[in-house]
């Protein structure tokens, strides 16, 4: 039996509309999630202006995904209610990574892209992606679990404390970094570069010296430069910041040619880093959630329903503007 | 006489103030206008180094001079209540007088109405206009007033008075006869509609302007309150307030929130955005409500009972017009950006219901 839901449809010609989509069933080891809250990452938007890596036409997008069991398909599946959030990611499962280290799958799916995702009333997952979240935790906190999974994973990646740092970009990601800085660190010195109003807004209010250009930063002050831009410019404009010693962590994906002096890097004894989403930090993002939900909230700037969402992700995608956009399909 | 009755007696005419019911999740308690950000992460941490000083009566000094630098005026015009509520206590305490006349709007701010009937004052209510002040009309009721109740933005209506008709308001109005200008929620205001406050007072010795670190700057729970106006008038009212009247915690707070500008304005940012995404919405959708300069909007649905179980069953809890003397309406305060989209969903299906 299939069941038809309310869902955003990508359409390869990348026109967006709110139409329905057949869901499949639910099979042994998957469970129907009936969505809550979905996040707008900016992998999707990039999704919804190029087509990049859909599987399947039209598309139902959405990785960062807060719901309830609806149905569970056998042993093993989280029980009918039971509130969770996804992994985002789908290993091939089939080649030799996979059977050491799937995060290591150079064919590394995302669900939205290679399977229906949660910018829907309710989509199909396999329950080895699911995670069970508290009770208590707002499912529009919780939902933020997966992004938080890409910034602790990348902050993992850090060669020392820092003490005064630069931020390439005030977005979801960036914004995560930021926080996430000032509850690991205190009162590290933080300044951020981003040009939209609003996203500059919470930066200052989280205690960050704003410019709205990278230029306008410091060059040479950083001990530790986190690009969550991926603007044209931006790896070359973050080694700029470096003092010596320092780390540049990349989040942003960005496909431009960046000139960089390799002589620059080795005789300021400089490291760039690249971290692409997350390996095991699903649970302690939820577990920092659960326990300190307030300090990740105020990221939440935009909630729309899923009829207000074509039209919401078309004006983001000509001027962004949110931090965070949640989804309630 | 027993005191049982005298007792009962003496409250006979006042309407008890009741809060905002809660909701089964804190952040679905869209009733009682209160901040959804919270406070910053600096003003948490003054807070909680407060408890060292907990057993220590608290020192409002320096508060008041960082209130001073902010609002330009000297601390002899200043005084701190617990909340702003307490500043509606001591007002009435001074100026209403058994049988005084005192001009409120009807609807009104309950606690302006229940301070004047606690000191036996004689209220008389005029009524909005389009949901806003009827200044004219105010002004000539308060010919042989002792007080005129003036919140703006209104509450429960959200609509703010004009600058402009506001001086002219205040140039009716006799010397003898007080205007308590409640702007608690000033911050959500439109820039440009704001009333300069201090320049009046220069002009308008009777004026009072009464402002809360309640809404803005995120600390209800807390309970700090000023008022500025007339040194004499400050003095007054500082002669009767209670000793060590905002505590130490409240203190700490305030200060830490007064000096975090830039938390403030992204806070009352994120307010007004949805409080105008909420508009719209109710406009598209077809429904009654009054424009708002304030943190929350009056709305006056078709079948209002099933609309409240309809929020309730998404977790939502907004407050009855009836409970703020605007039969028919309800008041919804501005949430965080996910409650307030359940909400909007709520409203979509309860209209398209018909």
């Amino acid at each position: 039996m299939t069941t038809e839901v309310p869902a955003l449809l990508l359409d390869r010609s990348l026109e967006l509309r709110v139409g329905t989509r057949e869901l499949p069933e639910v099979g042994a080891g998957e469970a129907l999630v009936r969505v809550e809250w979905a996040g707008v990452c900016g992998s999707d938007l990039h999704v919804m202006r190029t087509g990049a890596w859909v599987k399947e036409w039209p598309a139902t997008l959405g990785h960062e995904i807060y719901g309830r069991v609806a149905a569970a398909g056998g042993d093993g599946v989280p029980a009918p209610g039971t509130p969770v959030v996804a992994d985002s990611r789908l290993p091939c499962g089939a080649c030799d990574a996979c059977r050491t280290d799937p995060s290591t799958c150079p064919n590394l799916a995302f669900v939205g892209e290679a399977r229906p995702g949660g910018f829907a009333t309710h989509c199909v997952l396999p329950a080895s992606l699911l995670h069970e979240v508290p009770e208590t935790l707002e499912g529009s906190t919780a939902v933020l679990a997966e992004p938080l999974a890409v910034v602790v994973h990348a902050l993992g990646c850090l060669h020392h404390a820092p003490a005064r740092v630069a931020i390439l970009g005030h977005g979801p990601i960036g914004a995560l970094v930021h926080v996430e800085l000032l509850r690991r660190f205190g009162p590290v010195e933080i300044d951020v570069a981003e040009p939209a109003p609003l996203r500059a807004a919470l930066s200052r209010a989280l205690g960050a010296g704003t410019v709205a250009d990278a230029s306008e930063l410091h060059a040479g002050a950083y001990d530790l430069v986190v690009d969550a831009a991926g603007f044209p410019s931006s790896l070359a404009h973050a080694v700029t910041l470096c003092a010596p010693g320092a780390q540049v962590v990349l989040l942003a994906l960005s496909e431009h040619p960046v000139p960089v002096r390799p002589m620059e890097l080795v005789e300021r004894r400089l490291t760039v880093t690249g971290s692409n989403a997350f390996v095991d930090e699903l649970p302690e993002a939820i577990a920092l959630l659960a326990a300190d939900g307030w300090r990740y909230e105020p990221l939440v700037t935009d909630a729309i329903t899923l009829d207000e969402l074509p039209a919401t992700a078309r004006r983001q995608l000509e001027r962004p503007d949110a931090v965070k956009l949640l989804v309630r399909p | 006489m027993t005191v049982q009755q005298i007792a009962t007696g003496r409250v006979a005419s006042v309407r008890r103030y009741s809060g905002g019911r809660e909701a089964r999740r804190a952040a679905g308690k869209l009733s009682s206008n209160e901040s959804p950000l919270g406070a910053s992460p600096r003003v948490r941490a003054a807070i909680a180094g407060a408890a060292a000083h907990a057993h220590r009566y608290a020192g409002a000094g320096e508060l008041r001079e960082l209130l001073g630098e902010s609002e330009g005026v000297g601390t002899e015009q200043l005084v701190l209540t617990s909340g702003s509520d307490e500043l509606c206590y001591l007002l009435a305490a001074v100026f209403v007088a058994p049988g005084a006349r005192v001009v409120l709007s009807d609807p009104c701010y309950r606690i302006d109405e229940l301070v004047t009937r606690v000191q036996g004052g004689e209220a008389v209510n005029v009524a909005l206009r389009d949901g806003a002040h009827d200044l004219p009309a105010m002004a000539a009721a308060a010919e042989r007033a002792a007080v005129v109740w003036l919140p703006s933005p209104h509450n429960p209506t959200g609509s703010a008075v004009d600058p402009d008709a506001l001086a002219r308001f205040l140039a009716d109005v006799p010397p003898s006869c007080l205007v308590v200008l409640d702007e608690a929620y000033r911050h959500y205001v439109d820039a440009d509609r704001r009333p300069g406050a201090r320049a009046l007072m220069a002009e308008h010795p009777n004026l009072v302007v009464q402002r809360t670190f309640s809404k803005a700057y995120a600390l209800a729970g807390l309970r700090v309150g000023y008022g500025i106006g007339h040194p004499d008038v400050i003095a007054a009212l500082d002669a009767i307030r209670p000793p060590f009247n905002v505590n130490v915690a409240a203190l700490a707070g305030a200060r830490a929130a007064l000096a975090d500008v830039a938390w403030r304005d992204y806070a009352v940012e994120l307010v007004v955005r949805e409080r105008r995404r909420l508009e719209s919405a109710l406009a598209a959708l077809g429904y009654e409500f009054h424009p708002s300069q304030a943190n929350f909007v009056a709305v006056r649905p078709p079948r209002r009972a099933a609309l409240h179980d309809a929020l309730a069953g998404e977790g939502l809890v907004v407050r009855d017009g009836a409970d703020l003397g605007h039969d028919g309406w309800v008041r919804i305060s501005i949430g965080a950006p996910p409650q307030m989209a359940v909400l909007r969903g709520v409203l979509t299906r309860h209209m398209e219901r018909g």
